[in-house]
């Protein structure tokens, strides 16, 4: 039995992405994922002391798009400390953090 | 004789309480002791008469007059407290 | 000078697996520590944690957090919130560190089992990190309640509780030792890290933090969603593992260990969290029903990772999801019930508009929790206060120590929740808890419960009163209406209010 339950909130169960801490850095977050992810439809969901960030399918942060964004260096890490949680799977590394599935239903 | 601690329920109410009570107790003592816990304090007030017990994996009411040991109840048994049902047929639990 | 970049040295240096020469494979990791089922080195060989951290990352991101949290308010800013927050938000503050603070601490143990018996290198890894943030966890919550005990004496419960016998205490200890300490590295990443961490603190920590935001905490808020920053790393141990477990055909062994773990899990939320949310928040500062929060992280988020791990729902999950409508609910007017056995003033939140918000979020909540409160605040307008504290205790779960509850308007399930095993009759609050504790009765039988306790002759002199000083409460540490009844009254006149 792997049907998924009826959603209450309406949203696909293809959704995946951060759950932000609110403040500067996330915001810069946010804008990257929509320069990261062109084609996407990117939502973000705002409950003041946490964004949930949502793409279908798969959702990119690049360090590169970050830099420029904060016009500073930057270190992937740094995005430790605002990321709460996610929805689907993630893959770090230096250059990139990625929410994805494995199954898309 | 000791105490025998039983489980008790109540329709309406919505958990379980521990209650001891003589094995020589009748059943109409014990249907008095568990009411005190819940009938007019967690449910509305209603008379002692309305009020009845079975187990609570059984249907029949147990005997008032009978003491609980007769009555079959033993220790750490579940008995559950049931009304009369009201005249307008509120659901029973 | 260059520096590598950490991919181009991490696989090699992480690759603490040799052949033993001193001691035998099996004395290294003892399958009851490691593995019990014996799973092939090929499989463990995939392990890949996908969450990766070098030490020097660790340190200098961790320092980061930690001057986040402790730099947000001033120590006079802080003391000022607190004296304008409230009964309510204390309580809040109350059940949260007495509940989490220690056994966050406690949960070094299950990350140090990971840490030393895992099989796979980058599972020891990303444990002995989490084995680092879990000492965090402890300390800086324990440092956030002892710097309100000025403001109330029961702040000292965010220390005192796990050594009392107190019965949240006790359903505390059964849970957490069942759960992630009591347990071999495998299960415990699954059970702990997959279900608990993945799953319910996103809950507790993120949810309640939106709602702390609300209520003006900018310091609470900002401290568990930091630490929810850590779990959100560390729980990354579980998934790789689950990978590897349903694709090398141990997916029931994977499903069994997830259907248990997250049943034991949620129980222990829906007490800690469910509450919190629907009933101690003041009703102007709610952002989510704990429904609507269950919906967003659980059902939404928790229940598509499952999935995409390649697991089923747990076969309870049509129940469950009944059941996050009602349970709850019975816990609430529990705790303001027993009021005297808690280390929190208990508000009852449910005066009229507040009733009108839980109708709204839970159809039918007045035709069935209302009329118990009604019937409770009848009770207190006609002076009878006496009436709203409890003559007897009440029978908990053999299985998971809570108070057996039913929403008043459903029947209980009787047989389903009852068996006799070895000669002595265990209770439950539902099939679940029985199913749990069917597929390994003889990890269970012998737990002591409260009743059990005092079925035992323990609680001396054994009345209610007695009951309260075994628990390890003092008069003044006692809860007690955190409104003074005034709830009862909201909305009729005359005020009159009744003294606790
Ligand atoms: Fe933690
Ligand atoms: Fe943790």
């Amino acid at each position: 039995m792997t049907t998924a339950s009826v959603r209450s909130d309406g949203l696909s169960g293809n959704m995946v992405g951060p759950v932000l801490r609110a403040g500067e850095l996330a915001d810069a977050v946010v804008e990257a994922i929509h320069r990261d992810n062109p084609d996407q439809e990117v939502t973000v969901i705002d409950k003041r002391a946490y964004l949930r960030v949502q793409v279908l399918g798969e959702c990119v942060v690049r360090r590169a798009t970050l830099e420029e964004v904060l016009r500073r260096p930057f270190l992937m890490q740094e995005i430790e400390p605002i990321l709460a949680s996610f929805a689907g799977q993630i893959e770090s590394t230096e250059r990139y953090v990625r929410f994805f599935l494995d199954h898309r239903r | 004789m000791s105490d025998l601690p039983l489980l008790v329920s109540c329709e309406r109410d919505f958990l379980v309480h521990l209650v001891a009570i003589p094995a020589e107790a009748r059943v109409g003592d014990l249907i008095e002791a568990a009411a005190s816990l819940v009938v007019g304090v967690h449910v509305p007030d209603r008379p002692l008469s309305t009020v009845h017990i079975r187990k609570i994996d059984g249907d029949a009411a147990l005997p008032i007059d009978a003491t609980v040991t007769d009555a079959g109840i033993e220790a750490m048994d579940w008995v559950h407290l049931f009304f009369d049902a009201a005249p307008e047929g509120e659901p029973v639990q | 000078m260059t520096l590598l970049q950490r991919s181009d040295w991490y696989d090699v240096a992480r690759d603490t697996n040799w052949t033993p020469s001193f001691v035998s494979e099996a004395d290294l990791f003892p399958p009851e520590m490691s593995d019990p089922f014996d799973m092939p080195k090929a499989a463990w060989a995939e392990y890949d944690e996908p969450y990766k951290v070098s030490y020097a990352e660790y340190v200098k991101v961790q320092r980061e957090k930690d001057a986040g949290v402790y730099a947000v308010n001033t120590a006079a800013a802080r003391t000022r919130f607190m004296e304008e927050a409230g009964q309510r938000w204390h309580s809040i503050l109350k059940l949260h560190f007495g509940a989490v603070s220690l056994a966050e601490s406690s949960s070094q143990i299950s990350e140090g089992r990971m840490a030393r018996f895992g099989m796979a290198p980058g599972m020891r890894n990303m444990a002995t990190f989490g084995l680092l943030d879990e000492i965090r966890h402890g300390q800086t919550q324990l440092y956030f309640a002892h710097e309100s005990l000025k403001h109330s004496p029961q702040f000292n419960f965010a220390h005192k509780l796990l050594g009392t016998q107190e019965w949240g205490a006790i359903m505390t200890r059964a849970t957490l030792d069942d759960v992630f300490l009591g347990r071999d590295a495998v299960t415990t990443a699954i059970m702990l890290t997959f279900a608990f961490e993945t799953g319910f603190t996103n809950m507790q920590f993120i949810g309640l933090a939106g709602d702390a935001a609300e209520a003006g905490d900018t310091s609470f808020s900002n401290l568990i969603s930091s630490i929810q920053t850590d779990e959100s790393r560390h729980a990354q141990i579980g998934a790789p593992l689950l990978k590897l477990m349903v694709k090398n055909g141990y997916k029931d062994e994977a499903q069994k260990a997830v259907d248990i773990g997250f049943w034991r899990t949620y129980r222990f939320f829906a007490l800690l969290t469910g509450t919190v949310i629907d009933y101690f928040m003041p009703l102007e500062k709610r952002t989510s029903s704990f429904k609507e929060f269950m919906e967003e992280w659980i059902v939404g988020q928790f229940e598509r990772t499952l999935l995409d791990m390649g697991l089923d729902l747990p076969w309870y999950w049509d129940f469950f999801l009944e059941d996050i409508e009602s349970f709850h609910h019975g816990m609430h007017i529990g705790w303001w019930l027993y009021r005297d056995t808690v280390w929190f003033n208990v508000p009852a939140g449910v005066s009229p508009a507040e009733r009108d918000w839980l109708e709204s979020k839970y159809p039918g909540w007045n035709d069935s929790w209302g009329r118990l409160w009604s019937q409770i605040g009848e009770n207190i307008r006609a002076g009878r206060t006496d009436l709203t504290v409890p003559k007897t205790l009440p029978v908990v779960c053999s299985f998971n120590n809570l108070p057996m509850v039913t929403d008043p308007s459903k029947p209980w399930a009787g047989k389903d929740q009852m068996l006799t095993y070895k000669g002595k009759k265990y209770y439950f609050q539902s099939h679940v808890e029985k199913w749990v504790f069917e597929q390994d009765p003889e990890r269970y039988a012998a737990h002591q419960t409260l009743i059990d306790q005092f079925l035992a002759g323990r609680i001396q002199p054994p009345t209610y009163e007695g009951a309260l000083n075994y628990m390890g409460l003092s008069p003044v540490e006692r809860g007690k209406d955190a409104e003074n009844f005034a709830w009862a009254f909201a909305g009729r006149e005359p005020r009159t209010m009744a003294a606790e």
